[in-house]
C-alpha cells in the first residue's frame, strides 16, 4: 500500500479504534495514546509490506497491547490490570496480522461519552473532534479563535472530569436515553455552525467541515432509527454540499440564494434527500429535520432552476413552533420578504427590534438588505455600517463591505 | 462503586410566612419520601438537613491568622442548606437521585468524594 493510502486507511480506522481502547480501559488518553502507538508502529511495519487485510482489526489488537504494556510498566496502574480479562497478549506484534479479530463497535459509547452534559458545550465539540475525529488540538483552536494551549487545556479538564466525576462509559440506559441524545445532537449542532454558518465561512473555521460530516454521518449510521440524528445528518450534508459555492475569488462570502448552484455537490445533496425521505418514514418531525427541509428545499433550485419561497415560509412557521429565537425569526422575515415584498419583511423584522437584536449582527444585515430593496439606500446604509460595527468574521465584513459600497454608489 | 455529595443550595426565604411554612412541610415530606425511595433501591445514603444560614459562623485563615466572623463564608442568597451523600456507580445515576430532591428555589451541586483509599489518595 502507498504510504499516503495506509495514511488514510488508519485515519479512517480512528473512530471505531479509539471507541473500543476506551470503552475497554475505561480512559480517554490512554485509548488515545494507544492508538497513536499503534498508528506509529503500522506506519513503520507496512511502509515497504502488504498491509493486512483489516487494517482497523491490527490498530486495535496492537494499541490494546501497547496499553497493557505501558500499564504493566505503571505500577500505580495495578489494579487496572487484574481488572483486565485474561487473554493471549504476548505473542510478538508481527503475528498480530494473522488474527482476524473484529473490533467491538464501540464508537456510540465513545460519543455519548464526550458529549455528556455535566462538559460545558464547547468543550463537548472540542473533545468530540479531538478524541472520536482526532482532529489535531491546534486546528480546533484555531476554529475556536483560541490559542493551541488554551485549547489543550481545556481538553485535558474535560477528560479530567469525566475520569475523576464518574461520567459511566456505558451507553446511556433507556430512561436516560432522551436527555443524552440530546446533549449529543447539541454538540453536534455546535460543530455543525462553527464549520457551516455561511456567515462564518472564512478559512480557520471552514476547515473543520469535513470532520463535522463525517462524525454526523458516523451518527446517522449508529442511530438510522433516530429521525432528529438523520435530519441534522442531512443538515450537515447539504451545508458540506455548498462548501465550494459558499465563498467567492477574494474570500467573501456569497449568500445562499445568490450561490452559483452549478458548483453545489450534487452526490451529497442526493444522499441528504435520501436521510431525509428515510427520517420523514420515521413519523416523528423535529427541528433537524425541519432545518434540513429548508436546505433542502434551497438545494432544489439546482434541478428545478428557481427557490420555492413559499415553501420554504412554510417550513420557517414550524420552525417558529418548534424552536423560535431570533436566527430563525430573521431568516423567517427574509423569506417573507421574498413571497410577500420587502416591506411586509421589514415589519416583520421591525417586530424583533429590542435590546436583544440590536447587539446581533444579522438583524442588521437583514434589515440592511431589504432597506436597500425599499429603496431607502441612507436606511440600508446606516443599517450595515451598524452590522460592519458588531465584528464580522472576515468572509462576511468583504460582504457587508462591498454591500455598503453599492447603497452609497 | 462511587461516592457522591448532593449539595442543595437553597433560598431559605421561600420558607417564610405562613405560605412558605406550607412548602416547608411539603418539601420535608419530598424528603422523607426520597429517602424511602434511597432505601427500596437498596442505595446506600446519609444525609441532614443544617439549620438557616443565620446560625452560621465562618473561620477565616489569612497567612496563618484567623478571624471569626458571624455569618456563612458567601454572601449568596442561596445558602447550604443541607446534603445527601450517596454511593452509586457513576455520574449518571447520581444526577438521576439528585434531580429527585425537592428544592423549591436554588441549585444542586454534585461532587465526587475524593476515596479514602485508591491509587489518587
Amino acid at each position: 500500500m502507498s504510504r499516503g493510502g495506509l495514511g488514510a486507511a488508519i485515519i479512517a480506522a480512528r473512530p471505531a479504534v479509539v471507541a473500543a481502547l476506551a470503552a475497554r480501559f475505561r480512559d480517554l488518553d490512554l485509548a488515545e495514546d494507544g492508538f497513536a502507538d499503534a498508528a506509529e508502529l503500522a506506519m513503520r511495519q507496512f511502509a515497504d509490506a502488504p498491509p493486512p487485510a483489516s487494517i482497523g482489526g491490527w490498530l486495535h489488537v496492537a494499541g490494546r497491547r501497547r496499553i497493557i504494556d505501558r500499564l504493566r510498566r505503571e505500577a500505580r496502574l495495578a489494579e487496572l490490570i487484574a481488572a483486565q480479562p485474561e487473554d493471549a497478549e504476548g505473542e510478538e506484534m508481527q503475528a498480530i496480522s494473522l488474527f482476524d479479530e473484529q473490533i467491538p463497535d464501540e464508537r456510540l459509547r465513545l460519543i455519548f461519552i464526550c458529549c455528556h452534559p455535566a462538559i460545558s458545550p464547547e468543550a463537548r465539540v472540542a473533545l468530540t473532534l479531538r478524541v472520536v475525529c482526532g482532529v489535531p488540538t491546534e486546528r480546533i483552536a484555531a476554529a475556536f479563535l483560541m490559542a493551541t494551549p488554551a485549547m489543550a487545556q481545556r481538553l485535558t479538564r474535560a477528560k479530567a472530569k469525566i475520569r475523576e466525576a464518574g461520567v459511566p462509559f456505558e451507553t446511556p440506559p433507556p430512561h436516560l436515553w432522551a436527555e443524552r441524545l440530546q446533549s449529543v445532537l447539541a454538540t453536534l449542532e455546535i460543530g455543525y455552525a462553527l464549520a457551516f454558518q455561511d456567515a462564518a465561512g472564512s478559512e480557520p473555521t471552514a476547515d473543520l467541515g469535513p470532520e463535522v460530516l463525517r462524525l454526523a454521518d458516523m451518527l446517522a449510521e449508529l442511530l438510522p432509527d433516530d429521525p432528529e440524528v438523520l435530519g441534522l445528518a442531512a443538515l450537515v450534508q447539504l451545508a458540506e454540499a455548498r462548501r465550494a459555492a459558499r465563498v467567492d475569488g477574494a474570500g467573501r462570502m456569497i449568500p445562499l440564494s445568490e450561490q452559483d448552484c452549478g458548483l453545489w455537490d450534487d452526490r451529497l445533496i442526493g444522499s441528504a434527500a435520501r436521510l431525509m425521505q428515510r427520517a420523514a418514514a420515521l413519523g416523528r418531525s423535529g427541528p433537524y429535520q425541519l432545518m434540513a427541509a429548508i436546505h433542502l428545499t434551497h438545494a432544489r433550485r439546482k434541478a428545478e432552476g428557481q427557490t420555492d419561497w413559499t415553501a420554504i415560509l412554510k417550513l420557517y412557521d414550524m420552525l417558529m413552533l418548534l424552536r423560535p429565537g431570533p436566527v430563525v425569526a430573521i431568516n423567517r422575515a427574509v423569506t417573507l420578504a421574498r413571497v410577500e415584498g420587502a416591506q411586509a419583511g421589514l415589519a416583520a423584522l421591525d417586530a424583533l427590534a429590542g435590546d436583544a437584536v440590536e447587539r446581533f449582527r444579522p438583524w442588521h444585515a437583514a434589515r440592511a438588505h431589504l432597506l436597500a430593496k425599499t429603496g431607502d439606500r441612507d436606511g440600508a446604509a446606516a443599517a450595515y455600517c451598524k452590522a460592519l460595527d458588531l465584528n464580522p468574521a472576515r468572509a462576511e465584513r468583504l460582504f457587508l463591505e462591498a454591500k455598503l459600497r453599492e447603497t452609497s454608489a | 462503586m462511587m461516592q457522591y455529595m448532593l449539595m442543595i443550595h437553597e433560598d431559605e426565604s421561600v420558607y417564610a410566612g405562613p405560605e412558605g411554612e406550607k412548602l416547608l412541610a411539603e418539601t420535608l415530606a419530598a424528603h422523607m419520601a426520597l429517602g424511602e425511595a434511597l432505601v427500596a433501591a437498596g442505595v446506600s445514603y446519609s444525609g441532614e438537613r443544617l439549620k438557616p444560614a443565620s446560625t452560621a459562623t465562618t473561620i477565616r485563615w489569612n497567612r496563618g491568622e484567623h478571624q471569626i466572623h458571624d455569618g456563612a463564608f458567601s454572601e449568596s442568597h442561596e445558602e447550604l442548606g443541607g446534603f445527601y451523600i450517596i454511593d452509586v456507580a457513576n455520574l449518571d445515576e447520581a444526577l438521576q437521585w439528585a434531580k429527585r430532591i425537592p428544592i423549591p428555589r436554588g441549585a444542586l451541586e454534585i461532587r465526587p468524594i475524593w476515596p479514602m483509599s485508591g491509587p489518587d489518595a
